[in-house]
């Protein structure tokens, strides 16, 4: 086995046997090809200090669902980032600690975050995290929204003292952190976190069956769709294979809220970036709605017609017809859409404080076609 | 949590471990392929695969193969039982999953050692058909399809080993949010809340099933244009429901024939696990047709259901029954979602010895033995006058226990003539067409 498919291997077993096992895309049968190169999602590399393993990222998933990281002992990641709502929270602004109702649309509170909760679908393929790039890995991210008092609210080391007096969670990392002294530290926390997010790839839709060598993963309409896609130069920011960058854009987003957000200027000072955020992924973005930093356009179509407008106006292509929108629309729907690793929520967190559910009635429903 | 538990979890990870260590020392060798190298045979027991899956594959290795299936893919099992320890999925568009067409109980998938996901297999391409095989001990929900279209379900076997219980998985056929779906020949025991249930779905056919040992046998829900035919549906806590329930993002029900299925001693104690919604229906009902608009319940036969044959209500009915019984939640607030039943047409049933000894909450509003079908006498405000409860030229016995206001204050004021409700409705619909069903 070549070097290149052993690193695959520990970056992931299923990731492994789409790239390892099934070697070079078979030959497609007719004479279609894709307007970019037909590149395959590469997996996403851990940080040499905190190569995944299967336990580091369980425990990370019982710290996501855990309100013991909130101020209020009712709060966790999951709240904001839940499997229901595409890993987001479907509200344009969230709400953290202290919100009222079950996960998702109908929750109500004081503290509402200063933008739309990102979904978190191949997260570690990325180099500059949040809407405006304040962190550049994982690891980094996670104290973010511990700390900020509109998310969890929570000093990290009184975070950590409470993990080290619990008497499971110290079995759960020792089993995760066996070298590490101590075990649970602010750390191996955010590590376990960090390998839990990077373990939600989305490289199972239709496109990624094409590019494997299934001809016919992209329909007729796909195809329209990714011609215009192309056409539009979406594909310059939204760049294939994962449909995003790390460049930072003003868009013109509406501003219904009148929150005046300079986004990527605050950090960089750069005057060009004043109001940019940094290009999100298109893939799963079917689910995680609503779109834009402020969460300001409900629906999936209308958001992609913004940016359609936005092509037209810098002189890109004439403006689409209805049917063009709707196949760019469907393409993007359909063929970028993989939730076959969605993880399902937990029933119980070691600290016995109650894991914030979606009531059953909303496990019931999601999104339509 | 106990420590216990919290043992169990670390456990879990530890297999986790050794199953990674495993994966990452066989890499790709030929022989942890699921499938054959050799051509498939073009005729037998597996004519029409494009792969089959060796018998005593893991979920490793079959699920290698559901990813590397294209479009138009046949995976098929070879006979035998499979151990798997995690959830499948499936994404690819028009793949078929098939088992034994001959013998189902031939090829099972058994999750008893299932330590990662909770349904056991879950699919999200467009023309989605699983089939002629049985899933055994999934954690969560059996099978379960999202957001997409022409799905089918074929001669499926679904149970769990300790029978009937609370910890069972909720759903055993579970599409939801699709358009086209064919549910059919499939037999389901043990669910701990459907055994077959549609949500949010469009044009949908469900029969010639076998449903027993649930807490709901079939389920229509917040869905439009079904037809459920041809089923046998016995010893679950209730048969058939017709639901539109609150808080889902599909906010109405609509046109639903139930027809020529045998209803038959649906009084399975209620097991749903306290606070769902599920755990609230009262046993000994055969078909509860809740807030649905055009629902026609014509031909089939119901017997030895102990509330009652058919029991039709509005959402507030719903509501009021539901706290009674100690649901949580039971108030909706969510005001777009249409509360009312309108428009139901049952006719032409065969009843016999059904209502004699309801469960206690039906019991505490009425007197065995109970009428054939219970209607809460609640229209549409926007309907006064048309009519929305028929029972036909024929009749059947019957009770209007409410009206507009609710409940009436006593049984007295009830209507049980059968004459007053002798109009009849036109079908919801003539037949469900689907692209899939040829």
């Amino acid at each position: 086995m070549s070097s290149r498919s052993q690193s695959h291997l520990a970056a992931g077993w299923l990731a492994a046997t789409v790239a390892a096992c099934s070697g070079e895309p078979a030959a497609h049968g007719g004479e279609y090809r894709l307007p970019w190169p037909e590149v395959p999602l590469p997996a996403a590399e851990d940080p040499h200090d905190n190569p995944r393993t299967e336990p580091k990222r369980l425990l990370g998933r019982i710290l996501f669902y855990d309100p013991l990281l909130s101020a209020d002992r009712a709060t966790a990641c999951v709240t904001c980032h839940s499997e229901i709502w595409g890993l987001g929270d479907q509200l344009p602004r969230s709400i953290g600690v202290g919100g009222r109702g079950v996960i998702g649309p109908g929750r109500s509170g004081a503290h509402r975050s200063r933008r739309n909760s990102p979904a978190l679908w191949n997260l570690g393929l990325r180099s500059a995290l949040f809407w405006d790039g304040r962190a550049s890995t994982l690891e980094e991210q996670v104290l973010f929204p511990l700390r900020d008092p509109d998310e969890l609210a929570r000093e990290p080391d009184d975070v950590i003292a409470d993990l080290r007096a619990s008497s499971p969670y110290r079995a759960l990392f020792e089993a995760a952190f066996p070298q590490a002294e101590p075990a649970v530290s602010r750390t191996t926390f955010t590590q376990a976190l960090g390998t839990f997010v990077r373990a939600y790839v989305s490289d199972r839709a239709p496109y990624d069956g094409y590019l494997r060598g299934d001809a016919l993963a992209l329909d007729a309409q796909d195809r329209r769709g990714i011609a215009l896609f192309a056409q539009l130069e979406c594909d310059s920011c939204h760049v294939p294979p994962r449909f995003d960058s790390d460049r930072y854009a003003n868009r013109a987003v509406p501003d219904p809220e009148q929150l005046d957000d300079v986004g990527r200027f605050a950090l960089s000072g750069a005057e060009h970036e004043r109001g940019a955020f940094r290009v999100p992924t298109l893939r799963n973005a079917r689910d995680s709605g609503p779109y834009f930093h402020n969460g300001a356009v409900a629906d999936y179509r209308a958001a992609i017609a913004h940016e359609v407008e936005q092509q037209v106006a810098l002189g890109a292509r004439e403006p689409l017809s209805e049917e063009e929108l709707t196949d760019l629309t469907q393409f993007l729907r359909r063929a970028l859409t993989d939730t076959s690793r969605e993880q399902h929520p937990l029933d119980e967190v070691p600290s016995g404080l109650m894991v914030p559910l979606d009531s059953e009635r909303f496990l019931r429903g999601d999104r339509e076609l | 949590m106990t420590l216990s538990r919290a043992w169990t979890l670390l456990r879990r990870s530890r297999v986790g471990l050794t199953f990674w260590t495993l994966v990452a020392a066989q890499g790709c060798s030929d022989d942890d392929e699921a499938s054959t190298d050799e051509p498939v045979p073009s005729t037998g027991r597996y004519a029409g695969c494009t792969t089959v899956i060796k018998a005593g594959s893991d979920a490793e290795a079959i699920q290698t193969a559901l990813i590397e299936a294209k479009t138009k893919s046949v995976v098929c099992f070879a006979d035998g039982e499979y151990k798997l320890d995690r959830e499948l999925s499936s994404t690819v568009n028009d793949i078929t999953v098939r088992g034994n067409p001959g013998d189902r109980r031939a090829v099972v998938l058994d999750y008893t050692a299932q330590v990662e996901g909770k349904d056991a297999l879950s699919a999200s391409g467009a023309g989605f058909t699983i089939e002629h095989l049985s899933v055994r001990n999934s954690h969560g929900n059996a099978i379960v399809v999202k957001n997409t279209e022409r799905v089918t379900f074929r001669n499926l076997f679904v149970s769990w080993s300790v029978g009937s219980a609370t910890t069972n998985g909720a759903y055993a056929v579970y599409p939801l949010s699709c358009r086209d779906v064919l549910v059919e020949n499939c037999e389901v025991v043990g669910a701990s809340d459907a055994g077959l249930y549609v949500g949010q779905s469009q044009n949908i056919i469900v029969r010639n099933n076998t449903v027993h040992g649930n807490v709901t046998g079939i389920e229509i829900e917040n869905s439009d244009d079904a037809l459920v035919t041809g089923n046998r549906v016995y010893d679950n806590t209730a048969g058939i429901l017709v639901f539109v329930m609150p808080n889902l993002e599909r906010k109405s029900g609509a046109r639903t024939i139930v027809e020529e299925n045998r209803i038959d001693d649906n009084n399975r104690a209620n097991f749903g696990a306290p606070g769902t919604t599920v755990s609230v229906v009262p046993a000994g009902v055969g078909v509860l047709v809740l807030a649905n608009d055009g629902t026609e319940v014509r031909e089939n036969s119901f017997s030895g259901n102990k509330s009652a044959g058919v029991l039709a209500i509005s959402l507030s009915t719903y509501e009021t029954i539901c706290a009674a019984g100690g649901g949580e939640s039971c108030q909706s607030n969510d005001t777009r979602t249409d509360r009312d039943l309108s428009k139901l047409y049952v006719h032409d049933n065969d009843f016999s010895g059904n209502g004699l000894d309801p469960d206690e909450t039906v019991r505490a509003l009425f007197e065995p033995p109970i009428e054939n079908v219970l209607w809460d006498g609640r229209k549409p405000a926007d309907a006064q006058g048309e009519d929305q409860f028929c029972l036909g030229p024929n009749g059947t016995s019957v009770r209007k226990f409410g009206d507009q206001n609710g409940f009436h204050a006593s049984r007295a004021l009830d209507t049980t003539d059968p004459k007053a409700f002798a109009c009849t409705l036109p079908p919801p619909f003539a037949e469900i067409e689907l692209p899939q069903d040829t």
